[in-house]
This record gives C-alpha cells, sequence and structure tokens, in this order.
C-alpha cells in the first residue's frame, strides 16, 4: 500500500554529495522529512523522498553545503505531465471508466440456486415476461416485488430470496418437499383406518409376522395376487365356537412373498452406431445482442451435431458485464451398421438384463437371477433369465362389507395406538 | 564489604516500577531480524554512513553497525530501518546525556 501511495503522490531519488552529508541527513530527520532507499555509492548518497517533501528541502541544503542534484523521477503526477500532449489517450482512458461505471447499473446476470423441480429457462422465462432481464436497471429491480411474484406464481415455492450482487442478480428459491409429507400423511391415514393387507403380486409366502390383525396364510403357503394375508378383523367367538362380536382393526405386519418370472430379451445382432467423421470449430464474439463470428461452421445438417460453449466475461466475482465470447463445433456423424461379436452381444444382454433388475430392485426387497442363458441366433440374440424377487406385501384394502356382522356385534377401533 | 552495583537514577526508577527502560533511560532501541535487517528507535543522527559501516549517535554510547552493502530502507525522526548483510552491532563511547 504505501508503495502505491508513494507512486501515486510522486517521488524523486536524489544525489547528495559534498562535505556534509550526514548533517543534511541529521536536519532532515529533525524536520520531519520521510527519507527511504538510502545508499551510499562512489557519487554521493542516493535518497528517495517525496514530491511534498522534495519542496521543503532548499533551505536545508543551503544550511547543510550539500550540492542536490535529482536523477529520476517516479510516480503519477510526472507520468500525467509527461504524457499532457496525448488528449486522445486521456480521454480513452477517461472513457473506460466512464463505460465500466455506467455497465455496472445495470444487470447483466441472473442466475437461480435451489430449483430442482422448475428449470432455469422456465424461471428466466417467467422473469422476463414480467419486466425482469438482463439488461435492466439495478435501480429498477426491486427484490422484494420480485420475491413476491415468484411465490404468488409458483405454489410449491415456499421461500424465495433475491438479492443484487454487482451486475447480478441471485435468486434463492426453497421448493416445497411439502407434498411428500402430505402423501405420507395420508398414508398414515389410510394405514390407520380399519383395512385388510393382501398381495399385489402371486408367489410363495417367504414368512409372515403380524403385529394386528387375524393372519390368513402361514410361510410356505402359495398366494394369488389380491389374496388376504392379514385380516383387519378380530372375531370374538364364544363356547360353542360362534362369532359373538367382531373388532374392526387396520392390519398390520411384514409379510415377505417371493416370486419366480421369466426374464426374456430379445435384441438384433446388427446395430446402427454414430461415428464422428470431421468436425469444424468457429468462434464468437457477442456485444450485448450482436454476434460476431470468425470461422462459423454454419447451420448444422441431418447428420451433424453442434455443441455451443458459451462464457460470460467478468471483472470479478459479481461484476458481470454483457460480454461473451464461445466455440461452435459442428461435428458429423456417419452411421454405420456394426454387428455384435459373440462377447459384445452377452456384454449387452447382460447390460439390459441389469437394467431391469435395477428398475425391479425399487420396489423389492430382495432381488436376484438365475440361470441366465444367451442365445444367438441368426441375427437375434435372446437373454432368458429367471427372476428370484422378494416383495414386501403393502397393499391395502377396506374390509368388505359382507364380512362384517350387524353394528351391534361390532366394536370399532376407536384409539389409534 | 559487599560491593556496590553501579546503577543509575533512571535506571533504577524504571526497576523499581517496571517501567520500559528504553523510555526512561532514553537508550538505543534495537531489533534485529536475522542479520539482513536491523530496526532502531531512540537514536540522535547519523554521524556516518558508507556502503559497510553505520555510525549513530545515542544518548549515552554511539551504535556502530558494520556490514556490506547496508541501505537505509527508511529514515525517520522516530525510525531507522537498515537492510544488507549485517556483520557486527557494536556500542562505542560517546553520546550526550
Amino acid at each position: 500500500m504505501k508503495k502505491l501511495y508513494r507512486f501515486l503522490t510522486g517521488y524523486v531519488e536524489i544525489v547528495i554529495s559534498g562535505i556534509g552529508p550526514e548533517r543534511f541527513l541529521n536536519l532532515c530527520q529533525h524536520h520531519g522529512l520521510e527519507l527511504w532507499a538510502l545508499q551510499a555509492r562512489d557519487d554521493g548518497y542516493h535518497i528517495c523522498i517525496s514530491l511534498e517533501n522534495f519542496k521543503k528541502l532548499k533551505g536545508l541544503v543551503r544550511k547543510s553545503r550539500v550540492r542536490l542534484r535529482i536523477c529520476r523521477r517516479t510516480g503519477l503526477p510526472f507520468w500525467l505531465y509527461r504524457n499532457r500532449r496525448r488528449k486522445l489517450m486521456m480521454a480513452g482512458t477517461g472513457c473506460f471508466f466512464l463505460l465500466l461505471y455506467a455497465l455496472s447499473l445495470f444487470i447483466w446476470d441472473i442466475e437461480f440456486q435451489g430449483n430442482l423441480h422448475y428449470t432455469d429457462v422456465q424461471l428466466r422465462k417467467f422473469l422476463r415476461q414480467n419486466g425482469y432481464d438482463c439488461g435492466m436497471l439495478v435501480s429498477d429491480a426491486g427484490c422484494e416485488q420480485l420475491e413476491k411474484l415468484i411465490r404468488n406464481a409458483y405454489n410449491d415455492v415456499t421461500w424465495v430470496s433475491a438479492q443484487i450482487d454487482g451486475t447480478r442478480l441471485v435468486v434463492h428459491i426453497k421448493e416445497n418437499d411439502g407434498y411428500l409429507k402430505l402423501s405420507a400423511g395420508q398414508a398414515e391415514e389410510e394405514e390407520k383406518s380399519p383395512s385388510d393387507l393382501v398381495a399385489d403380486v402371486s408367489g410363495t409366502v417367504q414368512s409372515i409376522v403380524t403385529r394386528s390383525g387375524t393372519p390368513k396364510v402361514s410361510a410356505g403357503q402359495e398366494v394369488k395376487a389380491g389374496d388376504v394375508l392379514i385380516s383387519g378383523l378380530l372375531e370374538y367367538t364364544n363356547d360353542s365356537q360362534e362369532i359373538f362380536s367382531q373388532k374392526s382393526v387396520a392390519a398390520d405386519g411384514d409379510v415377505l412373498i417371493e416370486t419366480i418370472s421369466e426374464y426374456q430379451d430379445t435384441f438384433s445382432m446388427t446395430v446402427l452406431e454414430q461415428k464422428p467423421v470431421a468436425g469444424k470449430t468457429g468462434y464468437f464474439f457477442r456485444v450485448f445482442d450482436r454476434q460476431f463470428s470468425l470461422f462459423s461452421p454454419g447451420t448444422p445438417g441431418d447428420q451433424e451435431e453442434q455443441l455451443v460453449q458459451e462464457h460470460q466475461m467478468k471483472l470479478f466475482e459479481h461484476f458481470y458485464l454483457p460480454l461473451y465470447w464461445g466455440t461452435i463445433e459442428n461435428t458429423a456423424y456417419a452411421l454405420e451398421q456394426h454387428r455384435y461379436t459373440e462377447e459384445e452381444a452377452r456384454a449387452e444382454g447382460e447390460k439390459r438384463l441389469a437394467q431391469y433388475l435395477e428398475n425391479l430392485a425399487k420396489k423389492t426387497v430382495q432381488i436376484s437371477s438365475k440361470n441366465v442363458i444367451v442365445q444367438i441366433i441368426g441375427d437375434n440374440c435372446t437373454v432368458s433369465a429367471e427372476v428370484h424377487a422378494v416383495y414386501q406385501a403393502a397393499e391395502r384394502r377396506p374390509i368388505p362389507q359382507e364380512n362384517l356382522l350387524p353394528k351391534e356385534n361390532q366394536t370399532e377401533q376407536n384409539e389409534h395406538d | 564489604m559487599p560491593k556496590r552495583k553501579l546503577t543509575s537514577l533512571p535506571q533504577a526508577l524504571a526497576e523499581h516500577f517496571s517501567l520500559p527502560e528504553d523510555v526512561v533511560s532514553g537508550a538505543i532501541l534495537v531489533t534485529m531480524v536475522g542479520n539482513c535487517g536491523l530496526r532502531i528507535e531512540n537514536h540522535r543522527g547519523i554521524m556516518q554512513f558508507t556502503d559497510c559501516c553505520l555510525l549513530l549517535k545515542g544518548k549515552h554510547k554511539n551504535l556502530r553497525i558494520t556490514g556490506k552493502r547496508l541501505i537505509i530502507r527508511q529514515f525517520t525522526a522516530e525510525i531507522l530501518e537498515i537492510s544488507g548483510m549485517i556483520e557486527s552491532v557494536s556500542f562505542e563511547m560517546g553520546g550526550r546525556k
């Protein structure tokens, strides 16, 4: 900082020679004049002193009877004096800073954070429709109005915060995950109302643990989809085994059903593959909405893909400018027929099977495949396997009316456990 | 008979009241950083300065610094900073009360 200050105010390097240069130094010290970079050389003492203090040296030089010579002038005042005739350069420098200041009065970038369900493009379009876009004045960008607009327009946005950092409008959004909580609450409500637990797939009951209700199946028993596994009816019998009273509860328990299903998939051994043939790269530079291109590859054709990479210029972290540059790359593809080798076909078949099992695993407790067979017949490859899956029964069904005794023999479950 | 310790009155006062001795007695304060930097306070002026020797006037004693390529980085009324290859720092008789 000191160096910068010295440069801005200007300083000189002087050479002191004579009979008593030490006296001159002591006089400077006594008068509070700061000196630095003092060196003793053959031609005298080389000293740096600020421009302001240099003007006070006349009396001291006379008093100490030394000779003073300026050997170097450094600093902004001297630079300005040397270039005083370069009016255009001064004007250009002034215009540059003026332009920079003018650009800092506008918004040049809008960023969204925290949005998962709504894309940046959607939100940007919404903002544009309501008058918020790049190129608007910072003073016109009302953050509070913007927050209200977004909250009113999007029901599942619970919290919005808009702030302006430099030339950047940053919008923080918190989306509502309460839908999930609501549906979980609804599920909880359903679970508490009297209902039967039924099988959603056909298979063999692997294990059954009843927490509430009457089990209707046992381990090892075959069940079909829709069969009642745990009944929500608790029947009270008398000595003659007649049902004299019933109680309806929400059936609860863990029932694991094992299923074995066949998986089969057939695909062609010959596929069309896209192979890049040639590519052309062009460059562009954009100011506001005007774009200048260099070696532009043109519009992509049918067998071509275009990739555009754009970067926005910024001076500091939040000082964005309406200047963009980037590359446009056109890549041409040729479609080639490729026939899988045996290993490739096997790998492709296994990959498809793995994908199927992965999707199935989201709904199951345990999944495995056995007896995987890959057969190549002619131009087709067939993959077959036996898929063993264990599901947890979770489907509920209200207790059928025909199973219920007249109201006077029933006891409703009033309290939730 | 036990020997008397030779201390001056300012030193005795500084010791008794736990005051900084350089402030009370006006002695030169030398802060050294390795052998390439030296900061001096409470000096009374430069008596001699060359490329390899610097003689400073103190209140009671003079301070001689010898070395090579000595440069005074900063010289103000309060502080004197030297850089270079410092070989020795010694005190000589002299000074003025």
